[in-house]
Protein backbone atom coordinates (compact mmCIF):
# COMPACT_ATOMS: atom_id res chain seq x y z
CA UNK A 1 0.00 0.00 0.00
CA UNK A 2 1.30 3.40 -0.91
CA UNK A 3 1.45 5.74 1.99
CA UNK A 4 2.38 9.38 2.10
CA UNK A 5 4.92 9.85 4.81
CA UNK A 6 6.33 13.33 5.16
CA UNK A 7 9.80 13.17 6.61
CA UNK A 8 11.02 15.12 9.55
CA UNK A 9 14.57 16.34 9.46
CA UNK A 10 15.77 13.53 11.70
CA UNK A 11 14.43 10.99 9.22
CA UNK A 12 16.16 12.29 6.14
CA UNK A 13 18.44 9.82 4.44
CA UNK A 14 22.05 9.53 5.45
CA UNK A 15 23.13 11.84 2.68
CA UNK A 16 20.46 14.31 3.70
CA UNK A 17 21.63 14.46 7.29
CA UNK A 18 24.41 16.94 7.31
CA UNK A 19 26.81 17.32 10.11
CA UNK A 20 27.68 20.88 10.96
CA UNK A 21 29.85 22.27 8.30
CA UNK A 22 33.55 22.67 8.89
CA UNK A 23 33.05 26.39 9.09
CA UNK A 24 31.09 29.27 7.74
CA UNK A 25 32.44 31.45 5.01
CA UNK A 26 33.49 34.89 6.17
CA UNK A 27 30.31 36.67 5.10
CA UNK A 28 28.12 34.04 6.73
CA UNK A 29 30.12 34.21 9.93
CA UNK A 30 29.77 37.98 9.97
CA UNK A 31 26.02 37.77 9.56
CA UNK A 32 25.65 35.25 12.36
CA UNK A 33 27.95 37.11 14.73
CA UNK A 34 26.18 40.37 14.01
CA UNK A 35 22.74 38.91 14.59
CA UNK A 36 23.77 37.12 17.75
CA UNK A 37 25.72 40.08 19.08
CA UNK A 38 24.47 43.14 20.87
CA UNK A 39 24.72 46.89 20.85
CA UNK A 40 25.24 49.10 17.84
CA UNK A 41 26.90 46.39 15.74
CA UNK A 42 23.89 44.17 16.21
CA UNK A 43 21.51 46.98 15.34
CA UNK A 44 23.54 47.82 12.27
CA UNK A 45 23.59 44.20 11.15
CA UNK A 46 19.83 43.85 11.60
CA UNK A 47 19.23 47.04 9.62
CA UNK A 48 21.49 45.88 6.80
CA UNK A 49 19.87 42.48 6.71
CA UNK A 50 16.41 43.99 6.61
CA UNK A 51 17.38 46.28 3.73
CA UNK A 52 18.74 43.27 1.87
CA UNK A 53 15.63 41.21 2.59
CA UNK A 54 13.43 43.97 1.19
CA UNK A 55 15.41 43.90 -2.06
CA UNK A 56 15.23 40.11 -2.17
CA UNK A 57 11.50 40.13 -1.43
CA UNK A 58 10.86 42.71 -4.13
CA UNK A 59 12.85 40.64 -6.64
CA UNK A 60 10.88 37.52 -5.74
CA UNK A 61 7.53 39.32 -5.73
CA UNK A 62 8.17 40.71 -9.19
CA UNK A 63 9.22 37.25 -10.40
CA UNK A 64 5.84 35.91 -9.33
CA UNK A 65 3.77 38.99 -10.08
CA UNK A 66 3.22 38.48 -13.79
CA UNK A 67 0.10 36.35 -13.82
CA UNK A 68 -1.47 38.35 -11.02
CA UNK A 69 -0.89 41.74 -12.66
CA UNK A 70 0.25 43.22 -9.38
CA UNK A 71 0.79 46.96 -9.40
CA UNK A 72 3.78 48.78 -7.98
CA UNK A 73 2.24 49.64 -4.61
CA UNK A 74 1.05 46.06 -4.18
CA UNK A 75 4.49 44.71 -5.02
CA UNK A 76 6.09 47.07 -2.54
CA UNK A 77 3.56 46.21 0.13
CA UNK A 78 4.04 42.47 -0.30
CA UNK A 79 7.81 42.85 -0.35
CA UNK A 80 7.87 44.97 2.78
CA UNK A 81 5.62 42.62 4.72
CA UNK A 82 7.51 39.56 3.54
CA UNK A 83 10.84 41.10 4.52
CA UNK A 84 9.52 42.12 7.95
CA UNK A 85 8.19 38.65 8.71
CA UNK A 86 11.25 36.92 7.26
CA UNK A 87 13.51 39.03 9.44
CA UNK A 88 11.61 37.96 12.54
CA UNK A 89 11.91 34.29 11.55
CA UNK A 90 15.61 34.64 10.78
CA UNK A 91 16.36 36.33 14.10
CA UNK A 92 14.44 33.62 15.93
CA UNK A 93 16.20 30.79 14.11
CA UNK A 94 19.70 32.09 13.53
CA UNK A 95 21.05 29.71 16.17
CA UNK A 96 19.87 26.84 13.95
CA UNK A 97 22.09 27.94 11.09
CA UNK A 98 24.77 25.26 10.75
CA UNK A 99 26.77 26.53 7.85
CA UNK A 100 25.34 24.00 5.39
CA UNK A 101 25.08 26.79 2.84
CA UNK A 102 25.84 30.45 2.66
CA UNK A 103 23.93 32.31 5.34
CA UNK A 104 22.14 34.32 2.70
CA UNK A 105 20.76 31.22 0.94
CA UNK A 106 19.59 29.86 4.28
CA UNK A 107 17.95 33.19 5.16
CA UNK A 108 16.37 33.86 1.77
CA UNK A 109 14.25 30.72 2.17
CA UNK A 110 12.18 32.63 4.69
CA UNK A 111 11.68 35.54 2.30
CA UNK A 112 10.63 33.30 -0.56
CA UNK A 113 8.19 31.46 1.67
CA UNK A 114 6.71 34.69 3.02
CA UNK A 115 6.31 36.12 -0.47
CA UNK A 116 4.52 32.97 -1.57
CA UNK A 117 2.17 33.13 1.38
CA UNK A 118 1.40 36.82 1.00
CA UNK A 119 0.93 36.66 -2.74
CA UNK A 120 -1.69 34.00 -2.11
CA UNK A 121 -3.89 36.68 -0.59
CA UNK A 122 -3.88 38.57 -3.89
CA UNK A 123 -4.60 35.54 -6.06
CA UNK A 124 -8.35 35.45 -5.74
CA UNK A 125 -8.73 39.10 -6.56
CA UNK A 126 -7.01 38.68 -9.90
CA UNK A 127 -8.01 35.16 -10.87
CA UNK A 128 -11.42 34.43 -9.36
CA UNK A 129 -12.20 30.76 -9.64
CA UNK A 130 -15.35 29.10 -8.43
CA UNK A 131 -13.99 26.38 -6.19
CA UNK A 132 -17.30 24.55 -6.34
CA UNK A 133 -17.22 24.47 -10.10
CA UNK A 134 -16.67 21.00 -11.55
CA UNK A 135 -13.50 22.14 -13.24
CA UNK A 136 -12.49 18.56 -13.87
CA UNK A 137 -14.87 18.65 -16.79
CA UNK A 138 -12.07 20.46 -18.57
CA UNK A 139 -10.29 17.15 -18.88
CA UNK A 140 -11.50 16.61 -22.44
CA UNK A 141 -9.50 19.73 -23.26
CA UNK A 142 -6.44 17.88 -22.14
CA UNK A 143 -7.24 15.17 -24.58
CA UNK A 144 -7.82 17.71 -27.34
CA UNK A 145 -4.42 19.18 -26.59
CA UNK A 146 -2.83 15.88 -27.52
CA UNK A 147 -4.44 14.94 -30.82
CA UNK A 148 -1.91 12.23 -31.52
CA UNK A 149 -3.27 10.21 -28.68
CA UNK A 150 -5.50 7.39 -29.72
CA UNK A 151 -8.61 5.66 -28.46
CA UNK A 152 -6.84 4.22 -25.47
CA UNK A 153 -5.99 7.70 -24.27
CA UNK A 154 -9.57 8.84 -24.73
CA UNK A 155 -10.71 5.92 -22.62
CA UNK A 156 -8.08 6.79 -20.07
CA UNK A 157 -9.32 10.34 -19.69
CA UNK A 158 -12.90 9.12 -19.46
CA UNK A 159 -11.84 6.76 -16.67
CA UNK A 160 -10.02 9.57 -14.95
CA UNK A 161 -13.03 11.83 -15.10
CA UNK A 162 -15.18 9.13 -13.54
CA UNK A 163 -12.56 8.48 -10.88
CA UNK A 164 -12.35 12.17 -10.01
CA UNK A 165 -16.11 12.33 -9.74
CA UNK A 166 -16.77 9.12 -7.85
CA UNK A 167 -13.60 7.95 -6.10
CA UNK A 168 -12.29 11.10 -4.47
CA UNK A 169 -13.65 12.63 -1.29
CA UNK A 170 -15.12 16.11 -1.62
CA UNK A 171 -11.98 17.67 -0.22
CA UNK A 172 -9.69 15.57 -2.41
CA UNK A 173 -11.73 16.53 -5.47
CA UNK A 174 -11.61 20.23 -4.61
CA UNK A 175 -7.88 20.11 -4.02
CA UNK A 176 -7.11 18.11 -7.17
CA UNK A 177 -9.31 20.33 -9.34
CA UNK A 178 -7.89 23.53 -7.92
CA UNK A 179 -4.21 22.61 -7.75
CA UNK A 180 -3.67 20.05 -10.50
CA UNK A 181 -6.22 21.19 -13.06
CA UNK A 182 -6.70 24.91 -12.46
CA UNK A 183 -3.18 25.61 -11.23
CA UNK A 184 -4.34 27.55 -8.21
CA UNK A 185 -1.28 28.28 -6.06
CA UNK A 186 -1.26 25.96 -3.08
CA UNK A 187 -0.74 28.75 -0.57
CA UNK A 188 -3.69 30.66 -1.98
CA UNK A 189 -5.87 27.59 -1.84
CA UNK A 190 -4.68 26.69 1.64
CA UNK A 191 -5.62 30.16 2.78
CA UNK A 192 -9.08 29.75 1.25
CA UNK A 193 -9.50 26.48 3.16
CA UNK A 194 -8.10 27.90 6.39
CA UNK A 195 -5.42 25.25 6.12
CA UNK A 196 -1.72 25.18 5.33
CA UNK A 197 0.48 24.12 2.45
CA UNK A 198 1.56 20.88 4.07
CA UNK A 199 -2.00 19.72 4.68
CA UNK A 200 -3.13 20.67 1.17
CA UNK A 201 -0.19 18.80 -0.33
CA UNK A 202 -1.03 15.73 1.74
CA UNK A 203 -4.59 15.84 0.37
CA UNK A 204 -3.30 16.27 -3.19
CA UNK A 205 -0.91 13.37 -2.65
CA UNK A 206 -3.76 11.14 -1.45
CA UNK A 207 -6.00 12.22 -4.33
CA UNK A 208 -3.35 11.38 -6.90
CA UNK A 209 -2.70 8.03 -5.25
CA UNK A 210 -6.39 7.21 -5.31
CA UNK A 211 -6.71 8.20 -8.97
CA UNK A 212 -3.69 6.12 -9.93
CA UNK A 213 -5.22 3.19 -8.10
CA UNK A 214 -8.54 3.70 -9.88
CA UNK A 215 -6.81 3.69 -13.26
CA UNK A 216 -4.81 0.63 -12.29
CA UNK A 217 -7.96 -1.21 -11.20
CA UNK A 218 -9.37 -0.46 -14.64
CA UNK A 219 -6.29 -1.94 -16.27
CA UNK A 220 -4.46 1.30 -16.93
CA UNK A 221 -1.60 1.24 -14.49
CA UNK A 222 0.64 4.27 -14.65
CA UNK A 223 4.35 3.67 -14.42
CA UNK A 224 4.82 4.82 -10.84
CA UNK A 225 8.15 3.88 -9.42
CA UNK A 226 8.20 5.95 -6.25
CA UNK A 227 8.25 3.90 -3.09
CA UNK A 228 5.98 6.28 -1.19
CA UNK A 229 6.04 3.65 1.50
CA UNK A 230 5.81 3.86 5.23
CA UNK B 1 7.99 20.66 -15.61
CA UNK B 2 4.26 20.44 -14.91
CA UNK B 3 2.81 20.18 -18.37
CA UNK B 4 -0.86 20.41 -17.55
CA UNK B 5 -1.67 18.44 -20.63
CA UNK B 6 0.34 15.50 -19.42
CA UNK B 7 -1.54 12.84 -17.52
CA UNK B 8 1.62 11.63 -15.83
CA UNK B 9 2.24 15.13 -14.52
CA UNK B 10 -1.36 15.42 -13.31
CA UNK B 11 -1.07 12.18 -11.38
CA UNK B 12 2.59 12.64 -10.41
CA UNK B 13 3.67 9.34 -11.86
CA UNK B 14 7.22 10.50 -12.07
CA UNK B 15 10.12 8.15 -12.27
CA UNK B 16 11.96 9.15 -9.14
CA UNK B 17 12.61 6.31 -6.83
CA UNK B 18 12.60 8.07 -3.54
CA UNK B 19 10.33 8.90 -0.69
CA UNK B 20 8.63 12.26 -1.01
CA UNK B 21 10.00 14.42 1.82
CA UNK B 22 6.89 16.60 2.05
CA UNK B 23 6.72 20.38 2.29
CA UNK B 24 7.92 21.03 5.84
CA UNK B 25 10.95 18.73 5.81
CA UNK B 26 11.78 19.87 2.31
CA UNK B 27 11.87 23.49 3.43
CA UNK B 28 14.46 22.56 6.06
CA UNK B 29 16.97 21.51 3.42
CA UNK B 30 15.94 23.67 0.47
CA UNK B 31 18.95 25.97 0.94
CA UNK B 32 21.28 22.97 0.67
CA UNK B 33 19.58 21.82 -2.53
CA UNK B 34 19.94 25.25 -4.11
CA UNK B 35 23.50 25.67 -2.95
CA UNK B 36 24.44 22.27 -4.35
CA UNK B 37 22.96 23.27 -7.68
CA UNK B 38 24.73 26.61 -7.74
CA UNK B 39 28.06 24.98 -6.97
CA UNK B 40 27.67 22.49 -9.82
CA UNK B 41 26.83 19.55 -7.60
CA UNK B 42 24.07 17.01 -7.98
CA UNK B 43 21.33 18.09 -5.58
CA UNK B 44 19.04 15.31 -6.73
CA UNK B 45 21.54 12.73 -5.58
CA UNK B 46 22.42 14.57 -2.40
CA UNK B 47 18.82 15.21 -1.40
CA UNK B 48 16.65 12.64 -3.17
CA UNK B 49 13.68 13.12 -0.84
CA UNK B 50 13.48 16.81 -1.62
CA UNK B 51 14.18 16.16 -5.28
CA UNK B 52 11.15 13.85 -5.46
CA UNK B 53 9.03 16.40 -3.66
CA UNK B 54 10.01 19.24 -5.97
CA UNK B 55 8.81 17.18 -8.92
CA UNK B 56 5.38 16.86 -7.35
CA UNK B 57 4.65 19.94 -5.28
CA UNK B 58 4.06 23.07 -7.36
CA UNK B 59 4.34 25.39 -4.36
CA UNK B 60 7.69 24.08 -3.18
CA UNK B 61 8.87 23.94 -6.78
CA UNK B 62 8.09 27.64 -7.10
CA UNK B 63 9.92 28.35 -3.84
CA UNK B 64 12.91 26.44 -5.20
CA UNK B 65 12.92 28.51 -8.39
CA UNK B 66 12.62 31.69 -6.36
CA UNK B 67 15.42 30.77 -3.98
CA UNK B 68 17.63 29.77 -6.86
CA UNK B 69 17.04 33.15 -8.47
CA UNK B 70 17.67 35.29 -5.39
CA UNK B 71 20.67 33.21 -4.29
CA UNK B 72 22.20 33.88 -7.70
CA UNK B 73 21.34 37.56 -7.58
CA UNK B 74 22.02 38.42 -3.94
CA UNK B 75 23.92 35.41 -2.61
CA UNK B 76 27.26 37.04 -1.96
CA UNK B 77 25.95 39.90 0.13
CA UNK B 78 27.65 40.41 3.46
CA UNK B 79 26.62 42.55 6.40
CA UNK B 80 29.03 45.28 5.43
CA UNK B 81 28.44 45.18 1.70
CA UNK B 82 24.73 45.71 1.27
Amino acid sequence: MLVYRPLVSSELSHDEVTTASAGHDDASRSWVEGLQGSGREHDRCVARLHALLVRVARHETLRRAGVLHLRGPEVDDIAQQAADDALMAIKAKVADFRGESRFTTWAYRFVVFEVSTKIGRHFWRHRPIDLDDAGWERLPDLQAAAPHRAAEERELFALLRRAIEHDLSDLQRRVFVAIALNEVPMDAFARELGSNRNAVYKTLFDARRKLRASLADAGHARPLSSRESA
Amino acid sequence: MNDRHDLDALLATDTTDDVDAGCAAGFEVLHRYVEAELSGGDPGRELPGLDAHLHRCPACREDYLGLLSVAREFGDAGPSAT
